[in-house]
């Protein structure tokens, strides 16, 4: 892990996105050999660098972690910074089917300093959209260092997590 | 005039050794000291001077062993002890004969799982139901009054409270185990306050196991911080006492897992219960020589405990202390940590107290098993075998959680799914043990639910406590019952087809406690109160025994309560020698190859030829 190198975006912020390789599309909940005890091994974390920089409120997409979801995250106005509340909007869908957004899941947000072992000091808001998307308010990132964003998606019994790395300088 | 000041508790007077898995211990009116052993089914007093004055043997009926955990004296002499094999309360007279049962087993009001401590009080006795997360209160005769608490993590909730205290002033104070605190209630049974937390510093706990109150103080058992902490009784800290045992065995004021304290009539000693070590340590005031307890880094080291398992080049191993999850390279001369994950925590991807961890078929994630939260979850591992070896931190990634409480399709329990036993066969069938309801759950290659097979009870294809689960070449079931002590067999539909004791060492049946497929047929087994791994052939004939019962060895192929075990690619074997802090591993004939963990519990290891 952490073998690629990661791209300068912005003077302060720098994100990297979780390029999971897909399996097998997902045409309903654990209805393929992608939810089996052996899935990940073809998900295993692998951090990918963006291929490009990006405009603030540019759309990325993420894999999660178990392959299972796609989720299409919106970035904060002006991008990831220190010291202030974050919004983003979040749409979910079935990695087999990237093109409609499920509107029957939940999704919880929290971030977490892997190097700190701490979280953040804030709870972040999040209300759902007609539409099914999320718009996620009060992500807090009080400190420089590196961050990962944590997007789990609840459909079920099921809990599988997304994430963003987020290094703020 | 001054009030005197109040004793500052630390001074090591005398030990009681020699005791088998004592587990709570309280005081009578005239000072002497009841120590209940739930492996042995036997209560045991002492007299001040720590001579044994009387010895009681419960059980269910011939040859059952009850097993006893809290114990309680009422004024009028009669012994109240919680017996966690009926799931009860059993009322002795003086003499050990039994006078009542209070409560059975179930989720209801006045029902009750896994009772832990007691306390008696104002004419009541409170019991620390740990499976229904709450404390039962009943009059002395045993008719139900009421209950405090419910499962959660909030104000007035607990989690697996594991002992009870009640003081002068009728206030009840709980160790709540599960959510790292102290809780207390008012005499009206309304929620007052709770302190703590996870973590070693004063106010803060790593498993408080025991409470008991005195004069205003209350006293908690720190259990895996090695140490007593006293508070007043609106959470302040007062004083503290207890330093992890240097040397292994160590004892003579060390502390090593303390579980559960009592206090003397007169306030003038203090006993702490060590389950591990077999003994209970009585202390006194230090008086004028009370100082500060020293600053001892208490982070959590090689305290392996719980299951384990084995694919490839790779070992996971539990640390339950941390809570963190262990992987180590086996390609080299020793084990070498890759990485380490996992953090307390009720969130997704953290844990609260991991049970047994489990490989995926391609080995290139695990499976992490955490009762307290009815979860599963796999954490998958960006591991690249021809890198340059190192240990990487972030290597472990959180994929996913299945909450086995809201899996559409289990047959109705009475309680929400625990899971412990993981075990996943060749075919991607994936086992798993729900402690609570004492059944064993399967899982098709997509984790869907097929069958849950067992039922709690004695007898063919009944389960009390399933600790372990392994998998024959034919597709058999077999399933470690630490409470039944045996080994029970299923075939792959679930059919029961045996079940064997595991010997002890002591013409008794030892308590299976992890359990692994052994290479050509049958299973090996640790017998984790008898400190022994036992090989047992298809039809549960022990033809093989490793380590030297009871005798707490350190050497070579000598285990002190092991727990899990898993069988390695090649035949051999990974054993959690939890007691001496570190694992061992086999070759497939039962040899001495390797082990790892704390380094002075690993140099008898390797200085024994």
């Amino acid at each position: 892990m952490n073998n690629s190198p990661m791209i300068s975006l912005r003077a302060t912020t720098l994100l990297l996105v979780l390029a999971v390789p897909l399996v097998a599309a997902l045409a309903s909940p654990r209805s393929t050999s992608n939810a089996s005890p052996r899935s990940t091994s073809n998900a295993a974390p692998r951090d990918t660098a963006l291929a490009a920089s990006r405009d603030a409120g540019e759309v990325r997409k993420i894999t999660s972690n178990g392959g299972r979801y796609v989720l299409e995250v919106r970035e904060p106005e002006g991008g990831f910074q220190r010291g202030k509340p974050l919004a983003f909007d979040v749409r979910v869908m079935h990695a087999g089917d990237p093109d409609r957004a499920l509107t029957d899941v939940e999704l919880l947000v929290d971030a977490d300093m892997p190097e700190h072992l701490h979280g953040t000091n804030r709870a972040p808001r999040i209300e759902r959209a007609a539409d099914g998307s999320f718009h996620v308010e009060n992500v807090y990132l009080h400190m420089a260092g590196w961050w990962e964003v944590f997007l789990d998606v609840v459909e079920g019994p099921w809990t599988e997590r997304a994430q963003m790395r987020v290094i703020i300088e | 005039m001054a009030a005197a000041a109040k004793p500052h508790y630390g001074l090591f007077r005398r030990a009681i050794p020699d005791l088998v898995s004592p587990e709570f211990a309280t005081f009578d009116a005239e000072g002497r000291l009841w120590v209940t052993e739930a492996h042995t089914g036997q209560v045991r007093a002492f007299d001040g001077e720590g001579q044994e004055v009387a010895r009681f043997v419960l059980e269910v009926k011939p040859n059952v062993l009850r097993e006893p955990h809290g114990i309680a004296i009422a004024p009028n002499g009669e012994v109240f002890v919680a017996d966690a094999f009926e799931q009860c309360v059993i009322v002795l007279n003086g003499e050990g004969l039994r006078l009542r049962t209070i409560g059975k087993r179930g989720a209801g009001l006045g029902d009750m799982r896994e009772p832990r401590g007691l306390a008696i009080g104002g004419g009541k006795l409170y019991v620390a139901d740990s499976g229904n997360h709450r404390i039962d209160v009943f009059a002395l005769d045993g008719k139900f009054e009421r209950a405090l608490g419910k499962r959660g993590y909030g104000d007035g909730e607990l989690l697996a409270p594991n002992d009870v205290a009640v003081d002068a002033d009728g206030r009840v104070f709980v160790a709540d185990l599960g959510n790292q605190r102290i809780a207390r209630f008012g005499k009206d049974g309304a929620f007052g306050r709770a302190w703590g937390g996870i973590g070693p510093f004063s106010g803060l706990f790593h498993a408080p196991t025991g409470i008991a109150v005195f004069d205003g103080r209350v006293f908690v058992a720190d259990r895996d911080n090695h140490r007593v902490q006293v508070f007043d009784g609106e959470g302040l800290p007062d004083h503290e006492w207890g330093v992890h045992a240097v040397r292994p065995r160590e004892g003579n004021g060390k502390l090593h897992y303390p579980n559960a304290v009592a206090i003397a009539p007169k306030g003038d000693v203090v006993a702490v219960v060590e389950g591990l070590e077999g003994r209970v340590q009585l202390f006194g005031d230090e008086g004028e020589d009370a100082s500060d307890p020293p600053i001892v880094d208490r982070s959590a080291s090689a305290h392996y405990e719980g299951g384990c398992d084995a694919a490839a080049d790779l070992v996971a191993m539990l640390e339950p202390a941390g809570p963190t999850v262990s992987i180590f390279d086996m390609g080299h001369e020793t084990p070498v940590e890759i990485t380490r994950f996992g953090r307390s925590g009720t969130r997704a991807g953290q844990f609260l107290v991991p049970a047994d961890v489990e490989f995926s078929v391609d080995h290139r994630s695990v499976w992490v098993s955490d009762p307290l939260v009815h979860r599963i979850s796999e954490f998958s591992l960006a591991r690249d075998p021809g890198a340059v070896l190192r240990f990487d931190p972030y290597m472990a990634r959180f994929a996913r959680a299945l909450d086995l409480a809201a899996v559409p399709g289990l047959p109705a329990a009475p309680w929400p799914p625990e899971p412990t036993a993981l075990e996943l066969g060749a075919d991607g069938t994936f086992y798993v043990a729900d402690r609570a309801n004492a059944r064993i759950l399967a899982f098709d290659a997509r984790m869907e639910f097929v069958r849950a097979f067992g039922e709690p009870g004695t007898g063919l294809g009944r389960l009390l406590e399933p600790t372990a689960i392994a998998l024959d070449g034919s597709g058999n079931v077999y399933v470690a019952d630490a409470r039944s002590r045996k080994v029970e067999s299923f075939d792959a539909q679930g059919k029961p087809r045996g079940a064997w004791p595991i010997p002890n060492g002591r013409n008794g049946d030892g308590r299976p406690r992890g359990l692994a497929a052994a290479e050509g047929g049958g299973f090996w087994v640790t017998a984790e109160d008898a400190s022994i791994l036992v090989r047992a052939d298809g039809d549960g004939i022990p033809v093989a025994t490793i380590g030297k019962a009871w005798t707490a060895g350190l050497g070579r192929l000598e285990f002190f309560h092991p727990e899990g075990i898993a069988r390695t690619p090649d035949g051999g074997l990974v054993v959690v020698d939890a007691g001496n802090h570190r694992f061992q591993v086999l070759d497939a004939k039962g040899g001495f190859r390797t082990a790892w963990g704390s380094r002075l519990f690993l140099t008898p290891t390797f200085e024994t030829k």
